[in-house]
């Protein structure tokens, strides 16, 4: 499951652009590998993000893994719905479970993000 | 790395696999906790092949076990079974296992998977004097073990024998649909549950594979090994290598009760005696934290004026209570029931509270 509509990153998360702004989430393939996931960190609104930061973790029974922002920017919302059912992101990683909403400063850097075909290749190659 | 002989099963039924203990075993095969669930609500079967079985035979075995053994072997009947911590002669832990009754001269210990060679090694040194047989049957052995508080009714459509009269910690030969079986009610689940050996001399383990696929058939869920952590976790069960270890003593680890100071002698005696008579200098507690954060092993733990008093040994996110349980060792002045205590997660200090264990209440003996 891989929406063709989404640009995505090399550490599985997904991005959604919407005018200057994008959402965040995790890929479906990602959070399949964390299973179940129980906590989601997020940071503050107003938060300043540079591409590649860690600006979260998720948190499933076994393991813990970082988020890493797929561009650069200020965030302006987070998903307040995770805080009490982090469970969306297994459910619904690219809706109801989105992580981040993020203002682009650098709105050049989505067409470095790959392509839903560019990330398919790269989940079936096992990475 | 070693397969069980249910592998190719787990394989073909969507089991993620990972390393446990040397053995290639699955963690889960839906979700780590919606099987927790299984277990907590219904049955789940769950393939622990990978532990140790071994048989000590001999006119003196009863003999040669009360001798190495913390726990008080004589009084064990027949048909029951016993947990018992091995010890090394500081008082440090060897192995946690469980001792079964097969005959006056006959018993079975099973031990932990990581452990079998060490165990061994160890009898080895004590056995002389007392002319037992101490044999490795594990490669031999199937063993699975069905949890849940459906278990016994599930469980009653395939046996001979009438479970309603097998009692928490004892044992009986039977068969399943005319698999020649070892039933036992243990587990490591907190829940109403059985294990399930069946030994194959000829090196046949098919009838291994069909027992667990009839109890399969009649309702039971496969359960990987998260499940099954979670599940013990929040009884304070203790898993070796985690919680207790070479460093740790069984009278800290709060398995006292296991351990009979006042039998003649076993390996550990003195120095465990000590430890009572000077005192214990941390604890292992239980404690939940007041957000969804997760504690893991090796997390720091502070008191709340911020002085480091332990470390976390076992951690995870409790489904019933819905927070992060660990288990952890922690300066025994500190380990009062309701304290308030600090977790260190990613370098900030999350609040939490030492409780009473078990976290949930146990269904053993339902």
């Amino acid at each position: 499951m891989v929406p063709a509509e989404l640009k995505y990153s090399e550490s599985h998360e997904w991005v959604k652009q919407e005018g200057n702004t994008v959402i965040i989430g995790i890929t479906d393939y990602a959070q399949e590998e964390l299973g179940d996931i129980v906590f989601v960190e997020v940071p503050k609104p107003g938060r300043e993000l540079k591409q590649k930061e860690s600006f979260g973790v998720a948190e499933s029974v076994k393991a813990v893994s970082d988020l890493f922002s797929p561009v650069s920017g200020k965030v302006v919302a987070v998903n307040e719905e995770l805080s009490k059912t982090p469970e969306l992101v297994n459910k619904e990683p690219y809706t109801g479970g989105w992580i981040i909403k993020v203002e682009l400063s650098q709105a050049g850097e989505l067409s470095g993000l790959m392509s839903a075909e560019q990330y398919e290749k790269l989940i079936k190659e096992g990475h | 790395m070693k397969q069980t002989i249910l592998y190719s099963w787990h394989e073909n039924h969507g089991a993620r696999l990972i390393e446990f203990g040397g053995w290639l075993m699955p963690v889960q095969y839906t979700g780590i906790i919606e099987e927790y669930w299984t277990v907590r609500k219904a049955s789940g079967l769950f393939d622990i092949c990978h532990m140790g079985e071994i048989t000590v035979v001999g006119n003196r075995a009863e003999e040669y076990l009360q001798s190495v053994m913390a726990n008080d072997v004589s009084g064990l009947g027949i048909g029951h079974c016993l947990y018992s911590p091995l010890c090394y002669p500081d008082g440090g832990i060897v192995d946690d296992l469980i001792i079964y009754k097969q005959a006056a001269d006959r018993f079975l210990l099973v031990v932990n998977a990581s452990n079998i060679d060490k165990d061994l090694q160890w009898l080895a040194t004590y056995q002389e004097n007392f002319k037992v047989q101490v044999k490795n049957i594990s490669a031999g052995t199937a063993f699975v073990s069905l949890q849940g508080p459906e278990s016994r009714k599930l469980l009653q459509k395939n046996a001979d024998i009438d479970l309603d009269l097998l009692d928490y910690f004892s044992f009986q030969p039977a068969r399943l649909r005319s698999i020649p079986v070892i039933i036992s009610r243990t587990g490591y689940t907190g829940e109403l549950g059985y294990e399930i050996f069946h030994f194959s001399s000829n090196g046949d383990q098919s009838q291994a594979l069909k027992l667990w696929q009839d109890l399969i058939d009649l309702g039971a869920a496969p359960c990987g090994l998260g499940a099954r952590d979670l599940l013990r976790l929040e009884m304070k069960y203790p898993l070796y290598g985690n919680d207790i270890d070479q460093s740790t003593n069984p009278l800290e680890a709060g398995l006292g009760w296991a351990v009979d100071l006042d039998k003649k002698d076993f390996i550990g005696k003195k120095a465990l005696e000590q430890v009572k008579t000077q005192g214990l200098k941390r604890k292992l507690v239980g404690l939940t934290l007041t957000g969804r954060q997760v504690p893991r092993h090796n997390f720091l733990i502070f008191n709340q004026v911020g002085r480091e008093i332990g470390k976390v040994t076992s951690g995870s996110f409790s489904p019933a209570l819905n927070a992060g349980i660990a288990l952890g060792y922690v300066d025994v002045a500190e380990a009062a029931i309701g304290n308030g205590v600090l977790v260190e997660i990613r370098g900030n200090k999350h609040p939490g509270q030492i409780v009473k264990t078990p976290f949930v209440p146990s269904h053993v003996k339902d």
